[in-house]
């Protein structure tokens, strides 16, 4: 028995939008068109199943089919047999596509679990991988300069110790950090207790800090570990790694919804924290590094942290998973075992531990 | 044919946009962008292949390779524009760099806008019928540079006359073959309207916003006529406030609850809602618009639009 291969259609020649009846044959590798017109005669038309321009499966029984060189004409035929008879000349990746939109629930389940695997390793491993070797492109002196403006802006609102900073800067240069960016420090008037590095070589200590310090090494170390900061290029870092983080989840989600700006903004920042951790653990081996080349007793790193964390009882509340800081305790039991490790040689440095008493003072009332 | 059957409808599901979004994001990232221009492709293929008007769908004809080819030139063009800007900048002449680049990016506005509008229309049929877009790009671009300066120089007052001047010109110079448009929004009308509407938003602490934008819709809505053959159909919104609200508000927690995942949903909801809510007043002769396109196939524009964010209509 012969299946009909006979269909009824729509055609649109493509010269206007007057639709026409047709009967449609289907054959191996053509279609037979037929339309009769008005005055009884009838137009016939080949339509080579590889010569076809487009086709669509608009629902289980719609097909809609354009032939020809412009202008195309299109041909739409409502019937589930003929959508099932007639093999359209679609590339198989079309196909594929095509499967998948109309599929079932398991195949969409399925490629969004491969999505977001594949997007998790590039967040997590693959993309910070590829940011951090990109930072070898940013020539030193255009951290220089970026570190120079930032500077220059933040030092507007301060209020700088001239008397200190000059010492301050005599303390450093007798010291060799083994890097060529051009140091500087500055030492500024607060009541809090901290210091922090800027991109090319500046290093502001606020007072609090300075003047609560037992020691030179401890100076010493402090400096070594911002120091550590600007030779290791960890603000250029951060930024690269939080950047390009924060790329990828704009690019996923932002042809959706721009509510989710802030969301993605506080979730990459908690990973970037974790990073800025490894950070502090790197300078702080750095600062050891220097200290140990320097022949500068490394104790005064652990000094440095005690005195950190006296100042910050209220602060240690703060768990470690949202601290920019690892644990205080972690760092001391880090130079420890470094220390023990190593073993490093050190002398005394009368010199410095002159330009150290003049900084300090006594801790007057303010 | 009744007036009835003279309407627009979406026939495709949140399931099937889903699929084909997610499809098209692994393919994209795991060919680290190349795979973007078919993606668009894809897309636009079948949010116009499942839009409806009086029975017959319409289609786009445009594919990745177009796209493609457009997207290259795109960011070549995109790229001398920084480019430039980042020279002159670090050739101490940030000032000029600036100036330049301001004006760089005001001419490329009206370039991507033509483009796009060329590309797009002549890429899309109905019933075999190609639309068209028929604007001067010189003309676009006098309209751009006089409405900038226009609106900097007010502080942004002017800005509405510009917006609307754009959407009439645009939307103007927009056909279906021998079925032309054209766009009768004021700029006079439309800076009250945006100023009430700013001003009762602010009192009423954002709820009159839906009200707004329900004046917002009806106004860009309205205001299109269609002509054929001398007889014209006007476009009517049949929309409230209230249901923009729950359109708005349904959407929003659809998307925040699933963690963006849902917004194709939302998407179809938005498209089955625009086209529920415009209606067509009087009737086409759907069996007599002419082709009076050429063929047109520069993509350049289309990309461009899409990485600056520029939206049509």
């Amino acid at each position: 028995m012969q299946e009909s291969n006979l269909f009824e259609g729509q055609l649109f020649d493509g010269k206007s939008s007057e639709s026409k009846k047709v009967a449609v044959l289907v054959y191996s590798d053509r279609l037979v068109i037929h339309h009769q017109k008005e005055d009884g005669t009838t137009e016939t038309q080949s339509w080579e199943t590889n010569k076809l321009k487009d086709y669509q499966k608009l629902a289980k029984d719609f097909i809609q089919i354009q032939y020809g060189d412009f202008p195309l004409q299109t041909l739409e035929v409502k019937s589930e047999t003929f959508a099932e008879t007639f093999k359209p000349p679609v590339s198989g990746f079309q196909k594929v596509i095509h499967q998948v939109v109309h599929g079932g629930i398991i195949t969409i389940l399925a490629i969004t679990f491969v999505v977001f695997a594949f997007l998790g390793f590039a967040y997590f491993y693959a993309l910070p991988w590829l940011a951090e070797k990109s930072v070898v492109f940013v020539p030193k002196e255009y951290e220089v300069k970026m570190g120079e403006s930032i500077y220059q802006s933040y030092i507007q609102s301060e209020e700088i110790d001239t008397a200190k900073t000059e010492l301050a800067n005599n303390f450093l240069k007798q010291i060799d950090f083994q890097t060529d960016y051009p140091l500087q420090v500055t030492v500024v008037k607060s009541s809090i207790k901290n210091a922090f590095a800027l991109p090319g070589g500046h290093v502001v200590v606020y007072t609090e800090l300075l003047d609560n310090m037992k020691s030179y090494e401890e100076l010493a170390g402090l400096l070594g570990h911002e120091v550590g900061h600007v030779k290791q290029r960890h603000t250029t870092r951060n930024i690269f790694r939080s950047f390009s983080g924060y790329l990828l989840i704009s690019i996923f989600l932002g042809d959706f919804s721009g509510v989710s700006a802030t969301v993605l903004d506080n979730a990459n920042q908690l990973h970037q924290l974790s990073y800025s951790r490894e950070l502090e653990s790197e300078a702080d081996r750095t600062g050891f590094q220097t200290l140990k080349h320097n022949h500068i007793d490394a104790k005064g790193m652990i000094s440095l942290f005690e005195n950190l964390q006296k100042g910050n009882e209220a602060g240690n509340v703060v768990p470690e998973f949202l601290s920019t800081h690892p644990m205080t305790e972690n760092r001391m039991i880090f130079i420890k075992d470094m220390i023990k490790k190593e073993k490093p040689a050190h002398i005394e440095h009368y010199f410095l531990e002159g330009l150290f008493k003049q900084m300090t003072v006594p801790k007057a009332d303010y | 044919m009744s007036t009835s059957n003279q309407k627009l409808s979406f026939h495709g599901n949140g399931r099937q946009l889903f699929a084909l979004q997610i499809v098209n994001i692994l393919l994209t990232v795991v060919t680290i962008g190349i795979y973007y221009p078919w993606a668009r492709a894809a897309y636009m293929k079948y949010t116009m292949s499942e839009t409806e008007f009086a029975g017959s769908r319409f289609a786009f004809l445009g594919n990745g390779l177009e796209l493609f080819k457009g997207m290259v030139l795109g960011i070549l063009i995109v790229g001398f524009g920084y480019g430039m800007f980042f020279y002159l900048s670090t050739a101490h002449h940030p000032f000029i760099g600036s100036f330049i680049f301001f004006f760089y990016i005001l001419l490329l506005i009206p370039f991507v806008i033509h483009n796009s509008m060329r590309y797009r229309t002549s890429r899309t049929t109905w019933r075999g019928i190609h639309f068209g877009y028929r604007g001067d790009l010189k003309e676009l671009m006098n309209l751009s540079v006089k409405g900038a300066f226009l609106s900097i120089i007010t502080l942004g007052i002017y800005g509405a006359w510009y917006a609307m001047e754009l959407r009439s010109y645009v939307l103007g110079h927009t056909r279906l073959g021998s079925v032309t448009m054209r766009y009768e929004g004021k700029g006079g009308a439309f800076f009250v309207m945006n100023l009430l509407g700013y001003f009762f938003t602010i009192i009423t602490l954002g709820i009159y916003s839906f009200w707004w934008m329900k004046d917002l819709f009806n106004y860009y809505v309205d205001n299109i006529v269609l002509e054929q053959d001398g007889k014209e159909v006007r476009l009517k919104s049949t929309v409230t406030g209230g249901a923009f609200f729950g359109l708005l508000i349904i959407n929003f927690f659809i998307v925040i609850l699933t963690f963006g995942l849902g917004a194709s949903w939302a998407v179809v909801r938005t498209l089955n809602f625009v086209f529920e809510n415009v209606e067509f007043v009087g009737e086409l002769d759907l069996e007599n618009i002419q082709q009076t396109e050429d063929n047109y196939k520069n993509a350049t524009g289309e990309d461009l639009a899409g990485i600056l964010d520029i939206g049509m209509v």
